[in-house]
């Protein structure tokens, strides 16, 4: 068997550091920077969606804000169903235990 | 305090921890580096692919299956980034070569023989400098290397046996 590669001095030469902050630094600072604008892209996106869906509701909205305000026989109808809708939302969320109340300790 | 193995490292980075990733950084920089360096050639191109292979394999550690295999994971997205900008870096590693010749040769013998052994290198073919760097001087085994470079077993072995025998031909070096 082989005791010593003379080319293991050749190659042990050419070693890098074992530890070398400023590459790693390089690395996490390039991470950053994609995750800074992945995350912007995906804001962007929503911001996107929001003013679409804002811009087809309109009308609508619109209209229901009309109904509203001149009253008439949907009045009472337009203004129990998003309240029902809201409370059961709540509800919803409460018994999933995505919303939490703290209450007063009142002892 | 024992160090997290690969897997846990894996682990944390995927949940969103910057500081395992960091040490994942930390513990491999230095073999991928020193195996680009060998490819490429080139320490500043090598540096550049190696920084690049880091942050490609931040952005898809969730198709690592095995965290454990993390090592040959990450020599993979670097040598397939290394071949992917092989004709980028030849045009570099020429401008590299001029800049070099420019500055006064050190006296240190360890750089020296660092230079003496990328020259040699370079008169190698691409795969079979990338099978003598992770198998002749990353001691990785031929089967691991075989998986890394997507060759097969039998070339990995021929290219490490001829990368071998002429590199010692070029460095002058006696098979004692």
């Amino acid at each position: 068997m082989r005791e010593h590669d003379p080319l293991q001095d050749f190659f042990r030469a050419g070693d890098v550091p074992a530890r070398d902050p400023g590459f790693r630094l390089a690395v996490m600072a390039d991470i950053a920077r994609r995750r800074f604008w992945r995350e912007l892209a995906e804001r962007l996106g929503q911001g996107l969606v929001v003013c679409l869906l804002v811009l087809i509701m309109a009308p609508i909205a619109g209209d229901v804000l009309e109904t509203l305000v001149r009253g008439g026989e949907s009045r009472f109808a337009l203004v129990t169903l998003p309240l029902a809708l809201g409370v059961g939302l709540i509800g919803h969320f409460w018994l999933n235990g995505r919303l939490r109340v703290r209450l007063p300790n009142l002892r | 305090m024992q160090a997290p193995d690969d897997a846990a490292l894996v682990a944390a980075a995927r949940s969103g921890s910057d500081e395992a990733f960091a040490r994942i950084v930390d513990r491999y920089q230095s073999p991928v580096r020193g195996f680009l360096r060998r490819v490429s050639g080139n320490d500043a191109d090598a540096d550049e692919i190696a920084q690049d292979a880091f942050v490609d394999a931040w952005t898809h550690l969730r198709s690592l299956r095995d965290g454990a295999k993390l090592k040959s994971w990450l020599f993979a997205i670097a040598w397939r980034k290394a071949k992917t900008r092989a004709r980028s870096m030849a045009r570099t590693r020429t401008r590299e070569t001029a800049w070099q010749a420019l500055q006064p040769a050190s006296d240190e013998p360890q750089h020296e023989m660092a230079l003496a052994m990328q020259q040699a290198l370079g008169h190698l073919p691409p795969e079979q400098r990338a099978a003598v760097a992770l198998c002749l001087a990353g001691g990785w085994s031929h089967s691991d290397a075989a998986n890394v470079l997507d060759l097969p077993l039998g070339t990995v072995k021929s290219h490490v046996s001829r990368g071998r025998t002429r590199l010692m031909a070029i460095l002058g070096v006696d098979d004692a």
